[in-house]
């Protein structure tokens, strides 16, 4: 849907010969499969259009397994985008009815509006915090901050709270479509980027501040792409606003963070959205010592694991990816690990049950900010 | 027994040896391994026929199971294709006669780094540019920077001879390897020498060195490692036309300096790569060069090296240029900067003494674009790889338009191969100097040979008497039905 005719067939072309960004998708090195590589996935698609393959479950298989993450275009000289490649792909297999089973079941769920979470205003009342609900600002929290992360949804309204800025929350919130677009199916993603956007709209808002980062990226640059108007309203992500308290003395810093702290870039934030500043400048401001950075940071950093909605098709795969990461966390010495994403935050924690990584900590951002204004422990 | 149910056999033999999960026969999965970055199978692909694929795909772990897979494979008689990264461009990797392909890449353990002897020991799977990030780490190079480093694997680099940009000081990956395992067709697992300098005979680890999975396949390898060094400097010059170029080449090397990098490229190439890539617009001929280790020894070094050009009229173009090329210098490889299809090219390599190099350079220009002129031919190269007594001309030859039709695509690109390679081996150069044969080459083996070949493929016939092993390479006869 995001690559014209020539673009998807310039990309197939670029990619269906080349094993130069090998190096950079992960989930090709876990499963060490030439046929689940960006040249094993261009050549197939090639041989497709050549007729000399049919789509099937092989090759929905092979799409669906990949985090997806950018990184490929990121380490291309040539800038293809094999991402949206891969979605295109995958959009074709889901009209098909080839996508894997677990993919359809969840797309379903989502279509359905099964969350296990609760809504944002529930969130807030267990925690005794009302937003005001005709505030000029609106926290857009998402579906994984919700379900896993609600602490960081209270954090952050305590850190609005503080420095005395009002915000409302939707009391229905919908899933922003970020999922449907990914897995493939494209129809669903359309209705709800419409749908978003017009509870958005008819919030009366001017600006939606976004928890997630995938979030973030599909509110900022998908969402009128399909067909959702945002017109006139600003989309930020929270370690913007939060960069400018601090910095502006808006939100003062009371103890700063003794900690060694190293930092995930999430992929829609760096990559997609160029948010790569605002956090480090951030922890700058609120740690004692310096930020030890992971061999790969900014726009060449490693996925967490859930790019791509790998962990519905491919949940030991994406662990894996984790593991990895938290591996290269490790390496730097630091204890905790921040993240600007509570679906990061999530995928990285989860990977730490096995008992691995001991003495590292996962956490967000905005938990960091909100223990060094003296608003959290 | 009817052929698939001996296919089925076959898939449930293998399957007891690795898992049900390590074995593939998909279509899919098998058009994606019928390739590598050979042109022909490309053009097959694109004239919109399949190329030949594999029977089955398998992933083995550890020796053991690739030991057992080659007694199973000669029990049966069939085809065995070992497959790194697949980034070879001579077809080494491409299943000719079908068979069990074995991928690699599964066996993907940095085993060990010895920091007091400077080695590293690896499974053959390990991703080149990850072994090099990993050693980094503890102050290390392999110093070994191939064009198809991020998808090559080490494996690869040795059964192919591979070489990178650096070879003129850190030499070719068969100067690196220390020693080897190797499961030999049979199915039997044998060892090299513990270090490759000895006086015990003749030299079995550079036997297996370059076999290209046609004498057994490569299990573990042992490499030396270089300390990173202190201090990487460069410096581009322009010289008036190649010769004077290559004789400020040939000075520094027999004046016994021992640059990284020595990297000349002729007036064409000037004009197109250098111009493309680096956005110099100059005419002449165009050299980059590294010197690197003890700051102290690069300073003297580089000394000597402008002294040396600029008394062969280099011009001196500063440190930028040179600096730009190593940072940018596995651009070129990637699309749309390099050359891909519909354009037909090819590089054909080759190494010869000093005092025949430019002789060798002058006469296949001359056949490529005299005798290939209906075809608008043009021949581009570059001097790298600089030895103590020669170097490599690193030339292509590349047809915007060639035939659509793949037969007639084939007949051309034999004809332009078949030309170039003869007109090397007659001036005294080699078929190839580091991308290996494949079987785009190994059909020159016995010329580039002549006598000497019956010793090859004597070896052959003792170590692979069913002829099993990557059948259609190198050159050898072939056996195995």
């Amino acid at each position: 849907m995001f690559l014209s005719d020539v673009e998807r067939t310039e990309t197939i072309k670029a990619c269906r010969h080349c094993p130069m960004c090998n190096v950079a998708d992960r989930v090709a090195q876990l499963v060490c499969r030439e046929s689940y590589g960006p040249r094993g996935r261009g050549a197939i698609l090639f041989a497709i259009d050549q007729g000399l393959l049919d789509w099937d479950e092989t090759i929905a298989d092979i799409m669906y397994t990949t985090q997806n993450d950018g990184l490929i275009q990121e380490w291309c000289v040539g800038n293809y985008d094999h991402e949206e490649l891969v979605l295109d792909a995958r959009a074709k297999l889901f009209e098909k009815g080839l996508a894997p089973e677990g993919v359809v079941k969840f797309i379903e769920g989502i279509r359905a509006g099964q969350s296990k979470g609760l809504s944002p205003e529930e969130i807030l009342s267990k925690a005794k915090i009302t937003a005001e609900p005709n505030a000029d600002i609106l926290l857009f929290c998402g579906c994984g901050p919700r379900e896993s992360e609600a602490e960081t949804i209270l954090e952050t309204s305590r850190i609005f709270d503080r420095v005395g800025i009002k915000f409302q929350v939707l009391s229905e919130e919908p899933c922003c479509g970020w999922p449907l677009y990914q897995l493939g199916d494209l129809e669903g993603a359309k209705e709800f980027s419409v749908n978003v956007a017009k509870k958005i709209k008819d919030s009366g808002a001017s600006t939606v501040v976004v928890l997630d980062a995938d979030c973030y990226r599909m509110l900022l640059t998908r969402n009128g792409r399909f067909g959702g108007d945002l017109k006139g309203i600003k989309v930020v992500p929270i370690v913007s606003l939060l960069e400018e308290w601090i910095d502006s003395g808006q939100l003062k810093v009371t103890q700063k963070i003794s900690d060694s702290v190293t930092y995930h870039d999430p992929c829609a934030f760096a990559r997609y959205c160029e948010e790569i500043d605002s956090p480090r400048k951030i922890l700058n401001m609120i740690l004692d010592g310096e930020l030890k950075e992971m061999d790969r940071t900014g726009r060449l950093a490693n996925c967490c694991g859930a790019g791509g909605m790998l962990p519905i098709h491919r949940p030991d795969l994406a662990n894996k990816a984790a593991l990895l990461r938290l591996e290269e966390a490790q390496a730097t010495g630091a204890s905790i690990l921040a993240t600007g994403c509570p679906r990061c935050q999530s995928t990285l924690t989860r990977a730490t049950s096995s008992g691995a990584h001991k003495g590292l900590r996962i956490t967000n951002l905005v938990r960091l900010v909100a223990i060094a204004a003296g608003l959290v422990e | 027994m009817p052929k698939d149910l001996l296919f089925d056999v076959i898939l449930n033999e293998i399957a007891d040896i690795v898992g049900h999960e390590d074995v593939t026969v998909r279509e899919a999965e098998r058009i994606a391994y019928s390739m590598d970055v050979y042109l022909v199978s490309q053009i097959w692909l694109d004239g919109g026929q399949k190329p030949p694929r594999p029977d089955w795909i398998v992933f083995p772990e550890s020796t053991d199971e690739i030991s057992r897979l080659l007694k199973m494979a000669s029990r049966h008689g069939i085809p065995v294709i070992p497959y790194g990264g697949g980034t070879g461009s001579q077809g080494g990797t491409v299943p000719l006669y079908g068979g069990m392909l074995i991928d690699l890449k599964k066996m993907n353990r940095i085993i060990k780094i010895d920091e007091k002897s400077f080695t590293v020991t690896v499974q053959p799977g390990v991703n080149g540019q990850h072994l090099e990030w990993t050693v980094n780490k503890k102050g290390f190079t392999l110093a070994h920077y191939p064009a198809s480093i991020y998808g090559a694997t080490v494996g690869g680099y040795v059964a192919a001879r591979g070489s990178g940009t650096l070879s003129t000081k850190y030499g070719k990956a068969e100067d690196m390897v220390i020693n080897m395992e190797i499961v030999l067709p049979s199915g039997e697992v044998i060892r090299t020498l513990p270090v490759p300098s000895h006086a015990c005979g003749p030299d079995l680890l550079q036997l297996f060195v370059g076999s290209e999975g046609t004498l057994g396949v490569i299990t573990e390898i042992t490499m030396r490692l270089d300390p990173i060094p202190e201090e990487r400097r460069w410096r581009a010059y322009l010289f008036d036309d190649i010769r004077k170029g290559l004789e400020a080449g040939r000075r520094i090397m027999t004046k016994r300096l021992r640059p990284c990098t020595i990297r000349l490229y002729d007036e064409n190439s000037t004009q197109r790569i250098v111009k493309t890539v680096l956005g110099l617009d100059v005419a002449g001929s165009y050299m980059v060069i590294g010197s690197d280790g003890d700051k102290r020894c690069v300073d003297l070094e580089m000394e000597t090296i402008h002294e040396i050009c600029t008394d062969q009229n280099g011009e001196d173009l500063g440190p930028e240029l040179g600096e730009h090329w190593w940072k940018h210098r596995y651009d070129f490889y990637f699309p749309p900067l390099n050359l891909m299809l519909p354009q037909m090219f090819g590089t054909i390599e080759t190494t010869a003494t000093f005092d025949r190099i430019y002789d060798i350079y002058t006469a296949k220009k001359h056949v490529i674009e005299k005798e290939f002129k209906e075809w608008g031919t043009t021949y581009i190269g570059h001097f790298s790889h600089w030895f103590p007594w020669g170097v490599m001309v690193y030339d292509r030859f590349i047809i915007d338009k060639p035939p659509q039709d793949p037969h007639e695509a084939l007949q051309l690109h034999t004809e332009i191969w078949g030309k170039a390679a003869r007109t090397s081996i007659q001036h005294g150069g080699i078929l190839n100097d580091h991308h290996g044969i494949g079987f785009k080459l190994g059909w020159l083996m016995p010329e580039q040979y002549g006598s000497a070949w019956q010793v090859l493929q004597g070896i052959k016939d003792h170590l692979d008497p069913l002829g099993i092993m990557n059948p259609g390479k190198l050159g050898f006869s072939r056996r195995c039905k």
